[in-house]
């Protein structure tokens, strides 16, 4: 059983999947020589699958998922995403930043279903949906409170209720544990999969720290310095569900390595 | 909760009847003349025998300080919305805005009331013309500083412009329009006053200038006692409308 087939998918296997053919970006400056943010990248993913872009800093991997969202246009090449061309934003995507990026004027709970708000979506089952996704990220009981009465990883959490509740096939993470301390994160890790077990959806995920790509991904696609490009695709073969434990094994240090080599920083 | 009362009334209450202990040795001692400095007492007793035209002119002033503010709010926030979605109106105008601020505000009253008459009418323009500068200032500044995850969150949810005016940056705006507005009532109570002492035939600017003339210190100090009470007053307003509107801004910044 290969990994990511133990995910089951939304029912049509082609939404939350995805292509990215030869996709290059330059960004024109001004009154300077133009920046090639993305070389060349060309990756594809299947409905459900977690997949990871690590890379160094500054290496372009967020352009690359703001192009997948639409939020970027790419200058070349082609993505789709759920059988239809990217080109500008699209609904079903979901997007979690580096910071909460909570409004602190709404509760908790408002801001999690602001999505629904302005996609004009129905109100019959959104107060099942937000309460299901609060009871699954243990902020039930602070619906009411105000964002800043919250902690960073709980905020975190607030958001991704946020970038779930309107049930999108692709949720977009840009480096969305980055600012947590390394307990909270590896908390954060494991409350991910065990989000992505219930909701079904893809998930593209950009990280700098190795452990975290690994654990989390059925694939992590090591991006060069800037222009990007992939050095190299490493498939994860641990079992779903994963155990921490697993952080441990010889299997998960070699993978370790094996990144480690390819981002140049093990020689 | 009681080192709390302690601080908050006791100290300042103490430290206010120092002072009025101090200035009332002070024009004793020095035998100071009541043109030059009465003495507390009289100007208390001054404003007992006077309250109801102090009440009725500062009633004037009030309205007037309300209505110029008013319309700084109501001319300010869109002229700010405008200047920072539109590039071009922005540098045709932001330099303009600026000049407008270094003029001498007095120097332009009286030419305000050769357009505006002695009515209520030019007080309401010299509070606008003070009072609008930061209201734009901090709106734009507001505007500008919403947070781009915020926006880039609307823009994949394909929210109108509209829809992210109303939900996301006007009300990541508001503290800092509000912090405006604190400077703008301020400022706002100050042009009304230099439009009564100008020309107006109303208000405490005006009774204080007719309490000048006739020498009644007294008088003229009490009417100095209502305006400040009056800045007060408003400046308070303002700070309840900010905790009423927006009380996560309070705790955000404890």
């Amino acid at each position: 059983m290969s990994a990511a087939s133990s995910h089951t998918g939304p029912e049509d296997p082609g939404l939350g999947s995805g292509t990215l053919q030869n996709v290059k970006k330059v960004f024109g400056m001004e009154g300077a020589s133009d920046l090639v943010a993305v070389k060349d990248i060309s990756f594809s993913f299947s409905s459900g699958e977690v997949i990871s872009l690590l890379g160094p800093s500054g290496c372009g991997k967020t352009t690359v998922l703001k192009m997948i969202g639409g939020l970027i246009e790419a200058t070349s090449g082609e993505i789709t995403v759920s059988n239809s061309l990217v080109r500008g934003p699209y609904e079903n995507v979901g997007m979690v930043f580096q910071t909460p990026t909570l409004m602190p004027w709404r509760s908790v709970i408002s801001n999690i279903k602001f999505p629904l708000e302005v996609l004009g979506k129905q109100l019959t089952d959104i107060d099942d949906k937000a309460i299901s996704l609060l009871e699954l990220t243990n902020l039930t009981e602070f619906k009411n409170a105000w964002p800043h009465e919250l902690s960073g990883g709980m905020q975190q959490r607030a958001a991704l209720c946020r970038a779930l509740i309107h049930s999108p096939e692709i949720l977009l993470m840009d480096e969305p544990f980055g600012a947590l301390d390394e307990l909270t994160r590896m908390e954060m890790n494991d409350l991910l999969l065990k989000v992505n077990y219930q909701e079904k959806n893809t998930v593209i995920f950009v990280t700098h720290s190795i452990s975290e790509a690994i654990y989390l991904s059925d694939k992590v696609h090591v991006f060069s310095k800037r222009p990007a490009e992939i050095k190299k695709t490493i498939n994860i073969k641990l079992p779903h569900p994963r155990n921490p434990t697993d952080r441990y094994t010889d299997y998960f240090k070699q993978l370790e390595l094996d990144a480690g080599e390819a981002l140049g920083v093990i020689r | 909760m009681n080192g709390e009362i302690i601080k908050k009334i006791i100290y300042p209450t103490v430290g206010f009847i120092i002072t009025i202990f101090l200035w009332d040795r002070y024009v004793v001692i020095f035998d100071l003349s009541e043109v030059v400095l009465p003495r507390p007492g009289i100007i208390f007793e001054s404003i007992l025998s006077e309250y109801p035209a102090l009440l009725s002119e500062g009633f004037e002033t009030l309205l007037a300080c309300v209505y110029g503010f008013i319309l700084s709010i109501v001319i300010g926030i869109p002229m700010a919305v405008l200047m920072t979605d539109s590039k071009p109106l922005n540098l045709m105008f932001y330099p303009l805005l600026i000049a407008t601020q270094s003029v001498p505000k007095v120097a332009i009253a009286p030419i305000l009331l050769v357009w505006f008459g002695t009515g209520i009418e030019s007080k309401l323009a010299i509070a606008f013309f003070i009072s609008f500068f930061p209201m734009i200032v901090d709106t734009a500044t507001g505007l500008r500083a919403t947070p781009k995850e915020l926006l880039e969150l609307a823009r994949s949810l394909k929210c109108s412009y509209f829809q992210i005016f109303i939900k996301i940056r006007f009300p990541s705006a508001l503290p800092h329009i509000f912090s405006g507005a604190k400077v703008a009532i301020t400022l706002a109570v100050i042009g009304v006053v230099i439009g009564e002492f100008v020309g107006g035939s109303d208000g405490l600017g005006s009774l204080l200038m007719v309490a000048n003339s006739q020498i009644n210190a007294p008088l003229a100090w009490a009417a100095l006692v209502f305006l400040s009470f009056l800045g007060i007053f408003l400046y308070v307003l303002v700070v309840l409308a900010e905790n009423l509107l927006i009380p996560w801004n309070n705790t955000y910044s404890k």
